[in-house]
């Protein structure tokens, strides 16, 4: 579809930047998605006890991890789905931090991802002095969220590939898109 | 083995190369691209031995067509320099026709291979291992490219300035003396022995660019990613070089208080945003620890808290920082100690960027009244302020006000806060500094041409210049321009020093003659605070014509336009004969449908200076304006919305505006054509709007133009058929019209179109004329039958204007005959009247219509369903109506079978009067009519005619069969009970028929007579019809003799009425009945004395008896006989009466007994 080559980052690697992963991809966009906590967090039975699991750590393993330990409740919370759906995706869940890849474009999922890619860029140097342009959007953390996001940013990146020259086009596209979503965003332009 | 091995992997991958090569060139668009950057990898890192073999190939597609293709040369070339500089040379010059490339996307790849390749080359250069002329044959095209690129900062292509702003910042860091740590590739690792380069000036050329950068960093009209590109590079510049880290963090700070007007909020969240995340990355820097007071200050005004700095601060600093904090050192001081200068490397040249600083700290630690701080409290105290505002307003303002003034000037946002006031202090500090510093420049212009240590001063001059906040942008472009102009000049001349000192010297001019001009300008020592003090401008701006034009006033604007369109509108002529006449009248009706009222009356005037000829241009406003009301066309958005509120009051008002004028101006050229033109508008009109429709109809009312109007109104109906239900109201009221000629045509233009008309035109009209049918029902003629004010009464004349339009619609709707009746029963007596007259025509007329029909199919002969409606609901009161109805639908043929039987129910049920059955009475059975006889007979003389007429046939327009023969009628009125029917009315009826003596012959007497005889009781009548129709017919008197002995028979001599009857007629038979009497029992007999000539003739007859004859004689006729004559003296004169009377008068004779 276009050589644009897109990473989407949320906080787990999970739930937002995988839905958005899952229709990217149906979309044909050349997409990649990470997280960028410490650890890949997952809500537990009760809030203060969440599920962590190293970033690497195979989703299939998380799922099966989950089903023993209360299957009916994380299939009711929908937790079993999603990692189901995550495991015909990718094997597991990434860090952004420690990946080579280099994007045309990162799509952040929440200001405080968007602080750590930025905070991350700002702590190397740069060696290739290609450019990528980093955009925040903010999606809540729950299921409703992250599909009507995974639409926005799906809107969004089509956008991008269809501008023959985005790093012209990008102020005034984000500035669209801000209008008829109502919604803010931020951006920058960073080197790699 | 492995050797081998080695080889014959090596021929496989060459001879895949050479295939791949060979594809290709042959191959197209993306699949060649694809293939080029497979020959790449494998060139790269497997055959790396092979690269000076097909290197050539690949550089060749620099000039292919494809962008992807050019991309991956520009991406060969930048690994080349990396993993080969040896080759270097050789591909140099490739990325310069990269960088001169007119597609934006490859050029934007070759300046990030530049920056690259650059890094590279000096890396190789500092090897050392390459022979200098080769190193300088890639020098001098370096130099170039980067001139290129440091021209390319001006491009209109936001992405080729961010990538430009990259390059830059890697040349700023390569020629710039590094730290310890990143001593690797910094200007210190280059060779000093290499005769082509010059470290100083390199380092200059490096802290120039520097200061560019800050320029445009700190630019009025960057964008926001360029702007975020550019703090990057500032921040990065500062953390690997940190004698630029006061600047970046003055830079900052200036961004931070006037942001570029051009951002939207979003664009300035994010640019905000960006700012602190910058801010926070230089503070976890060890070598930020000198400036942490500036940078928290500056973190605390972007709005983080203290909480949050602390936070984000490593642990190892943050004792420290607070420390500051809460000693309040003035930043001013912190900057002076704190200045790189303790740090620097030794170098004349590396101290001199920090001049100023020092300058600027020392002058404020010898003026110790004029640091911010002091300003700031100078500004708490109200009377300061207010001291300071009135010495400017009367020493220092201009008497008029600079236009820069009225440009730049915007309202101050958050007057009055502490963040202001610090503001404001910061630039009243900065304007008394530029104060001191302007009479130090002059004393050191004079001095420069005799400074021995030139470079010092002017490096100082042109940082003044870069401070300098008010210099305006026209002039700073020009020193951009002859900068870079410079910069390629000494290229050139290999000087790149005296190139710079000529640059710092143009610098210096220019500067100071701004300065001399803003001396000239305004001298006052205490400006007047502005509330933003114009930044320094990024020197490469494109121009924008906001900036550099003024809107011209609104009322001139106004003016030139009604100018304009003026002169469009006189050029009539020369359109036409240029052939732009229809383009000539799209704008003409664009700028009267959308600029302006004053616009609009200026076409108007100028359409109704010559209507006849301009009425197309009129027109085709119209469309355009009913264009805007309907919604097909939108107003553009320039113009005032304000105008186009009322679309539909704009149309209307056209519209209205243009019928008016031109019905009402009595201009004689406009009269002629004034029909031609009403018409033309009317029917051409893309809507008649209400207002115009009532002009319409108001125009009937005057004299002129009445039938004009009328016709007009017509063709509306006529030939706009959406609408006609609207227009034709305006029609159809003139029905009620008191001039005669005037109703007559809106009368028949109103059928007319109610015959063409859809349903609801047809609904309309019949509204109305039910309207003005309902009038007559009222007490008083509504007002709508009067012009004048005036009460007038109810005449015939008015009740017909009120029944015209109903009567004119009935023969094309019937149902109205039941809306006729309803009304018909509520009105009173005179209405009613009109009504039966009126009317009577039309209904006549449609049953005439019928007849032929008849002719061919009676028996089926239908009622009209109308007609049915109104037998089967007869309203109230409209009984006679209905009567009247029955009476001409017989008139010419019979009733039928369904009117019969209809008329026979409403007499069953609701009309009594015996008048309604006499239209049909020939298609009643004979038992009814013999049931209605008694009454049909009680009624008017002239009625009971026509009603034996029927009955009779006499005067039958048409063949009928009457249900009764006239003996049965006779027989029947006989046969009448009298306690029904007064026998005065039965005599007359009787005496009708006796008077058709055609029908009622002797024969049908003789069966009446035989019939009656038979009747078990005797009718009173008949002994009265028998000396009747003696009278008529003395034939009879065998027929009657044979009577009266059949009465003898029934002894009628007890029947009182009949027996004298008898006797009368044994009178008049005479001589013939003396048998008869002769017969008599006796005590029938006694009756005989009444008759005194009976009696004498019976005495004379039994005299003249032969004896054996009268022996035979009862003996009470015998004894009769023998009583004395003196009993009757008169019996010879009453014996000639019987034969006198009837002669007399044989119709009237009284029955006997009833006188």
């Amino acid at each position: 579809m276009s050589d644009l080559y897109v990473a989407v980052v949320c906080s787990s690697n999970m739930n937002r930047s995988m839905e958005a992963h899952a229709f990217l991809v149906k979309k044909g966009f050349n997409v990649k998605s990470y997280g960028t906590g410490e650890k890949v967090k997952l809500p537990g039975a009760s809030a203060d006890r969440p599920n962590c699991y190293e970033f690497g750590v195979l989703y299939d393993e998380i799922y099966n991890d989950l089903m023993e330990k209360d299957k009916n409740y994380y299939t009711q919370n929908g937790l079993l789905h999603m990692l189901d759906r995550n495991r015909r995706i990718k094997p597991c869940p990434e860090k952004f931090q420690v990946c080579n890849e280099r994007f045309d474009v990162i799509i952040t999922c929440e200001e405080r991802v968007y602080d750590q890619v930025i905070e991350w860029f700002g702590s190397r140097r740069s060696i290739y002095n290609q450019p990528v342009h980093v955009v925040n959007i903010d999606i809540q953390d729950n299921h409703e969220e992250a599909t009507i996001g995974a639409f926005l940013i799906s809107d969004m990146v089509t956008k991008m590939a269809q501008s023959d020259d985005l790093d012209n086009d990008i102020d005034e596209l984000l500035h669209e898109f801000e209008s008829k979503c109502h919604r803010p965003s931020l951006n920058c332009i960073m080197f790699y | 083995m492995s050797n081998k091995h080695g080889h014959t992997s090596n021929t496989t991958v060459q001879n895949q190369l050479i295939r791949w090569i060979n594809d290709t060139g042959m191959a197209e668009g993306n699949k060649k691209a694809g293939l080029l950057r497979k020959v790449i990898e494998v060139l790269l890192h497997q055959g790396s031995q092979m690269i000076p073999v097909y290197m050539e190939n690949i550089l060749s597609y620099i000039s292919d067509k494809n962008t992807d293709v050019k991309k991956q040369v520009a991406y060969f070339v930048e690994e080349l320099s990396k993993s080969h500089p040896e080759l270097l040379p050789k591909i140099v010059a490739q990325l310069r026709l990269l960088l001169l490339d007119p597609v934006i996307a490859v050029q934007k790849r070759a300046i990030q291979a530049a920056s690259i390749l650059y890094r590279n080359t000096l890396m190789w250069i500092c090897k050392g291992d390459a022979e200098v002329s080769e190193m300088k044959h890639v020098w001098e095209h370096l130099t170039e490219l980067k001139l290129m690129v440091l021209n390319m900062i001006d491009s209109e292509n936001e992405g080729i300035r961010t990538h430009s702003i990259k390059f830059l910042e890697e040349v700023v860091l390569r020629q710039s003396p590094g730290d310890i740590v990143d001593a690797e590739s910094s200007l210190d690792s280059l060779p000093s022995d290499v005769p082509f380069i010059n470290r100083k000036a390199l380092e200059e050329e490096s802290d120039h660019i520097f200061k560019l950068l800050v320029k445009f960093h700190n630019s009025q009209h960057i964008s926001s990613v360029n702007l975020m590109a550019c703090m990057t590079t500032l921040c990065s510049l500062a953390k690997f070089r940190p004698k630029y880290l006061p600047r970046v963090i003055q830079a900052l700070g200036d961004l931070h208080t006037t942001l570029p007007p051009t951002l939207s909020q979003s664009q300035v969240n994010s640019v905000r945003k960006h700012l602190k995340m910058q801010i926070l990355n230089l503070i976890k820097q060890s070598t930020s620890n000198e400036m942490m007071p500036q940078l928290t200050q500056l973190l605390i005004d972007i709005g983080m808290t203290a909480q949050e700095i602390n936070k984000a601060v490593p642990k190892e600093k943050r004792n420290k920082r607070l420390g500051e904090i809460r000693n309040g050192d003035t930043p001013s001081k912190r900057f002076r100690i704190d200045s790189p200068q303790s740090n620097s490397q030794g170098s004349d040249s590396n101290s001199r960027s920090e001049f100023m600083y020092d300058d600027d700290s020392q002058s404020s630690i010898t003026k110790p009244s004029a640091t911010e701080d002091s300003i700031l409290e100078g500004l708490n105290s109200v009377d300061n302020v207010v001291n300071l505002v009135m010495k400017t307003l009367q020493n220092c303002l201009p008497d008029n006000m600079p236009p820069s003034f009225t440009n730049d000037y915007k309202p101050i946002p958050n007057s009055g806060s502490k963040v202001q006031k610090k503001n404001l202090a910061k630039m009243l500090m900065s304007l008394i500094r530029g104060e001191s510093e302007n009479t130090q420049i002059v004393t050191q212009s004079m001095e420069v041409d005799t400074q021995p240590n030139q470079t010092v001063l002017q490096q100082s001059l042109s940082d003044i210049a870069a401070k300098i906040p008010l210099i305006r942008e026209d002039d700073e472009k020009t020193t951009l321009k002859n900068a870079v102009a410079k910069l390629q000049e000494s290229t050139k001349d290999r000087q790149i020093e005296s190139a710079v000192s000529k640059l710092m010297e143009e610098t210096r001019q220019e500067h100071l003659k701004e300065e001399e001009r803003k001396a000239k300008e305004k001298e006052k020592p205490v400006p007047p605070p502005t509330p933003t003090v114009p930044k320094l401008k990024q020197k490469v701006k494109l121009l924008k014509l906001q900036e550099i034009t003024r809107p011209i006033p609104k009322e001139i604007k106004q003016k030139l336009i009604l100018q304009a369109v003026e002169r469009i509108l006189n050029a009539e002529k020369d359109a036409a004969i240029g052939g732009a006449e229809q383009i000539r009248a799209k704008f003409i009706t664009i700028f009267a449908s959308s600029y302006t009222p004053e616009t609009r009356d200026l076409v108007l005037n100028y359409i109704l200076d010559n209507p006849a000829e301009r009425i197309n241009l009129a027109l085709k406003w119209l469309y355009e304006e009913y264009a805007f009301m309907q919604g097909f066309n939108r107003h553009p958005v320039t113009l005032q919305p304000k105008l186009h509120e009322k679309h539909d009051q704009n149309y209307n008002q056209l519209l209205c505006a243009l019928v008016t004028q031109i019905s009402e101006r009595g201009d004689p050229v406009m009269e002629g054509c004034k029909d031609v033109l009403l018409r033309k508008i009317y029917l051409e009109s893309p809507v008649i709007t209400d207002e115009a429709l009532d002009y319409l109809k108001h125009l009937v009312t005057e004299d002129q133009v009445a039938l004009l109007a009328l016709e007009l109104l017509e063709e509306l109906c006529l030939m706009r058929p959406p609408r006609a239900h609207k227009y034709v109201t305006s029609l159809v009221c003139h029905v009620l019209s008191e001039n005669e000629e005037i109703r007559d045509i809106a009368l028949k233009a109103t059928i007319k179109v109610y015959k063409r008309g859809s349903e609801a035109v047809k609904k309309v009209i019949e509204k109305h004329a039910l309207l003005y049918l309902g009038f007559i029902s009222l007490n008083h003629p509504p007002p709508e039958l009067s012009s004048t004010r005036t009460r007038i009464m109810w005449n015939e004349n008015l009740h017909k204007l009120c029944l015209n339009l109903v009567v004119a619609l009935f023969p094309e709707k019937e149902g109205l005959l039941m809306e006729i009746a309803r009304i018909y029963g509520s009105s009173g007596a005179e209405a009613k009247r009109v009504v039966l007259r009126t009317i009577e025509g039309p209904i006549r007329a449609m049953v005439s219509k019928d007849l032929p029909d008849n002719e061919f199919d009676e028996d089926d002969a239908t009622l009209r369903p109308a007609f049915r409606e109104l037998l089967e609901n007869c309203p109230r009161g409209a009984e006679t109506l209905l009567t009247r109805l029955v009476h001409i639908l017989t008139e010419k043929v019979p009733p039928t079978a369904e009117l019969v039987s209809k008329v026979r129910d409403i007499y069953a049920t609701r009309v009594s009067d015996v008048r309604f059955l006499i239209p049909v009475l020939t298609g009643l059975s004979k038992r009814e009519i013999v049931a209605a006889l008694p009454k049909l007979i009680k009624l008017n003389p002239a009625v009971v005619k026509e009603v034996f007429n029927k009955l009779l046939g006499i005067n039958g327009t048409y063949d009928e069969q009457s249900p009764v023969s006239p003996a049965e009628l006779l027989l029947e009125l006989h046969l009448i009970d009298p306690e029904k029917a007064d026998l005065k009315y039965i005599i007359k009826a009787t005496a009708l028929c006796f008077a058709e003596k055609n029908i009622y012959t002797q024969d049908v007497l003789a069966a009446v007579l035989q019939r009656l005889v038979e009747e078990p009781k005797i009718p009173v009548l008949m002994m009265r019809t028998v000396l009747q129709s003696l009278t008529l017919y003395p034939a009879l008197s065998p027929l009657v003799m044979n009577i009266l002995q059949l009465l003898i028979e029934k002894e009628a001599w007890l029947n009182k009425v009949a027996w004298e009857g008898w006797i009368k007629s044994c009178e008049r038979l005479m001589p013939a009945s003396f048998g008869l009497l002769t017969s008599l029992p006796a005590a029938a007999l006694g009756g005989l004395h009444k008759a005194p000539g009976l009696l004498g003739g019976l005495r004379a007859h039994v005299a003249a008896l032969p004896p054996e004859r009268r022996a035979a004689l009862p003996p009470h006729v015998a004894a009769l006989c023998h009583q004395t004559d003196t009993q009757y003296p008169a019996s010879q004169v009453t014996m000639s009466q019987p034969n006198l009377i009837p002669e007399q008068n044989p119709i009237e004779p009284l029955p006997p007994g009833m006188e």
